[in-house]
């Protein structure tokens, strides 16, 4: 696989594959999610 | 064991809690617990005994069974499950794990510098993702991408998971839980997570406008998190205050209160309650505090005295705090008897207060057990 | 011709950039190692004129921690004209943070004052078992240790570290200072320190008046 693939990008994959996210909007709510809930260690 | 929640003593305390946050007088004191280790050390239990989330709710029910206080803030947070299977999955962290204990260390918070603020600013989650977090966290780097999506996805949904059903199981046992969720203001994020106190308190000096508009743009980037949220009257938003208790009122103004208000507006117009951790003291800026949302705002305070707060702000938040853990640690059962007694007297008329440790009790010199439970039995006893 | 008084209330205002101007112009014009000293006491008369506004509530700890900021940029840019020539050494001092205790801005603000007074400084760093200050004070023999916590468990570890160097027979050849937010008069006493401060301009002066 040539193309790198950006964190915003497996997370968002995460979002669509695990939770089955279907708007944007839930897709941004999990991006922030990771960041400012689930990287508060 | 049959699940708690379903039980009249449960759904009563449900309903006191509720009706405290919205400065409804009740039936009897309102009793929030606010405790972290001390909760092992209660039920005479050995922390490093404790290796699962199980055996921790045994603990938190059995503490919950004995003094039977309305609701505690948060369950305990065993450091060696709540913080060291995140910090070892991600490949880092600002916390260290000693000794079943956590500790922040300020060398790993610092990482990222002032000249970075612009770009965070405009896309706050792309910044942080792509470059400042691979500072921190090894998942976050150059790895396979299989692996890197299966640790996030266990870090984040994994544990996440089993945080929820260990608050759930604390419930089912009988222990309400006040909080919905944990956050921090953002400026606090700004503070906790990527400067430290020394930058932090240099950046509001040196670009009092980058960090209040770095605030502005995580406040933004919280709001599909709450949205994600379910509210309930009997719980809330829990949120700690760190930086403001150091800073004089202007720079306050200046650079945290535009994102704290904000955000604390927002939270409320979704329907969610707040429950505000002010650690250390808040005089200095109770005039800021008067002007929060009047509805749905908890302030648990710690060096503040109970009677002058419940005075400036009993009629915009709901109050929490005043039990003396000094007093708990050093009195006699009958002092402390006779501390409570005065709290009830003075700060339960007219609804809306708490009774809640002046600290959280996190080790044993926080209070002798038998001191603690002659309190909780006095309270429970207790109608208004 | 500087006016130290000048630098005095810049640093007492926690005016960087003026400060900081005011150094760099003075450096430029190659000031002697007597005029350089003179800048530094004025720097801490400065230090001294935050503490005494924090001591009034004007100022709070964030104010507090600018200053050792500013205080550290400012005695970068005059070290290197003082340079060898460090003149008299007015005491020796073992610091540092005790076990348990991560946190060190307070040690280090009370470092860099310690050390623009003349003192010279051996900083342990944080978290440091009593048996650490045990061993550097049998190495050096200083006048001063000091100890410093933020968290309430700090106060254990300084007792501890008073009772271990009491047990090797160093106690009455040191004087002991401890500063951090929990310490408090009656801490001090159950500590068995000779002083406590939480202002580290106070705790400079209570030093110096221990090595005079």
């Amino acid at each position: 696989m040539n193309e790198k693939i950006t964190n915003v990008q497996v997370i968002e994959k995460i979002a669509k594959e695990v939770l089955q996210a279907k708007s944007q909007e839930e897709i941004d709510g999990f991006v922030s999610l990771v960041i400012y809930v689930g990287m508060f260690v | 064991m049959s699940d708690q929640r379903q039980t009249k003593l449960y759904k009563e305390k449900q309903e006191r809690v509720a009706k405290t946050i919205r400065r409804e007088e009740v039936d009897k004191p309102p009793f929030m617990l606010s405790a972290d280790d001390y909760f092992p050390y209660y039920a005479g239990v050995e922390k490093s005994t404790v290796t699962s989330y199980d055996m921790a709710a045994d603990v938190v029910g059995k503490v919950s069974d004995d003094l039977q206080f309305d609701t505690t803030i948060f369950p305990w947070l065993p450091a060696n499950l709540f913080y060291g299977p995140k910090i070892r999955i991600l490949g880092g962290g600002t916390y260290t794990v000693r000794n079943f204990e956590k500790m922040q260390d300020p060398e790993k918070v610092r990482i990222m510098g002032p000249e970075e603020y612009p770009e965070l600013i405009k896309n706050p989650n792309t910044y942080l993702l792509e470059t400042v977090l691979p500072r921190r966290f090894e998942v976050l780097q150059d790895i396979n991408p299989e692996e890197k999506y299966n640790r996030i996805v266990e870090a984040v949904l994994g544990e996440g998971q089993k945080f929820s059903n260990y608050m759930q199981a604390c419930e089912e046992k009988g222990c309400h839980l006040t909080l919905s969720g944990l956050m921090v203001n953002p400026v606090d994020f700004l503070f906790d997570f990527f400067r430290e106190f020394t930058g932090i308190v240099s950046d509001i000096k040196r670009c009092p406008e980058l960090v209040r508009d770095a605030g502005l743009a995580i406040s933004e980037a919280y709001k599909p998190i709450i949205r994600s949220m379910k509210p309930a009257s009997d719980k809330a938003i829990f949120i700690p205050m760190h930086i403001p208790a150091f800073l004089s009122p202007r720079d306050f103004e200046k650079t945290y209160w535009p994102s704290f208000k904000g955000f604390a507006e927002y939270m409320v117009e979704q329907g969610h309650n707040v429950v505000y951790y002010f650690e250390k003291k808040y005089g200095h800026l109770f005039d800021y505090l008067q002007e929060l949302p009047k509805k749905g705002i908890i302030g648990v305070f710690q060096e503040d005295d109970m009677r002058l707060v419940k005075k400036k702000l009993g009629s915009s938040m709901a109050v929490a705090g005043g039990l003396s853990t000094t007093l708990m640690q050093h009195g006699t059962k009958e002092e402390c008897i006779e501390h409570v007694k005065g709290l009830i007297q003075d700060l339960c008329p007219g609804g809306g207060y708490f009774i809640t440790p002046d600290t959280p009790m996190m080790y044993p010199v926080d209070g002798r057990p038998e001191n603690l439970k002659a309190v909780a039995d006095y309270i429970r006893d207790c109608r208004l | 011709m500087l006016d130290l008084k000048k630098i005095t209330q810049a640093l007492g205002d926690l005016d960087e950039k003026n400060l900081l101007d005011m150094l760099n112009e003075f450096i430029a014009s190659g000031p002697t190692v007597e005029e350089a000293r003179e800048v530094v006491a004025a720097c801490q008369e400065g230090m001294t004129l935050v503490g005494d506004l924090y001591e009034t509530g004007i100022y709070f700890v964030g104010d507090l921690i600018f200053s050792g900021e500013i205080l550290t940029a400012a005695l970068a840019l005059i070290k290197p004209v003082i340079g060898a020539a460090n003149g008299p050494k007015v005491g020796t001092m073992v610091i540092g943070t005790v076990h348990g205790d991560l946190h060190d801005m307070g040690k280090q603000i009370f470092k860099n004052m310690a050390e623009a007074a003349g003192f010279e400084v051996f900083d342990l760093g944080i978290d440091q078992p009593a048996s650490a200050f045990i061993e550097k004070v049998k190495e050096i023999s200083p006048d001063v240790v000091g100890m410093s916590g933020v968290l309430t468990l700090s106060l254990d570890s300084m007792k501890d570290t008073v009772a271990g160097l009491k047990e090797a027979g160093l106690r009455d050849d040191i004087k002991i200072i401890i500063g951090g937010s929990p310490v408090t008069e009656a801490a001090c006493k159950r500590i068995g320190a000779d002083a406590w401060t939480i202002n580290a301009a106070e705790g400079v002066r209570i030093i110096q008046g221990w090595v005079s």
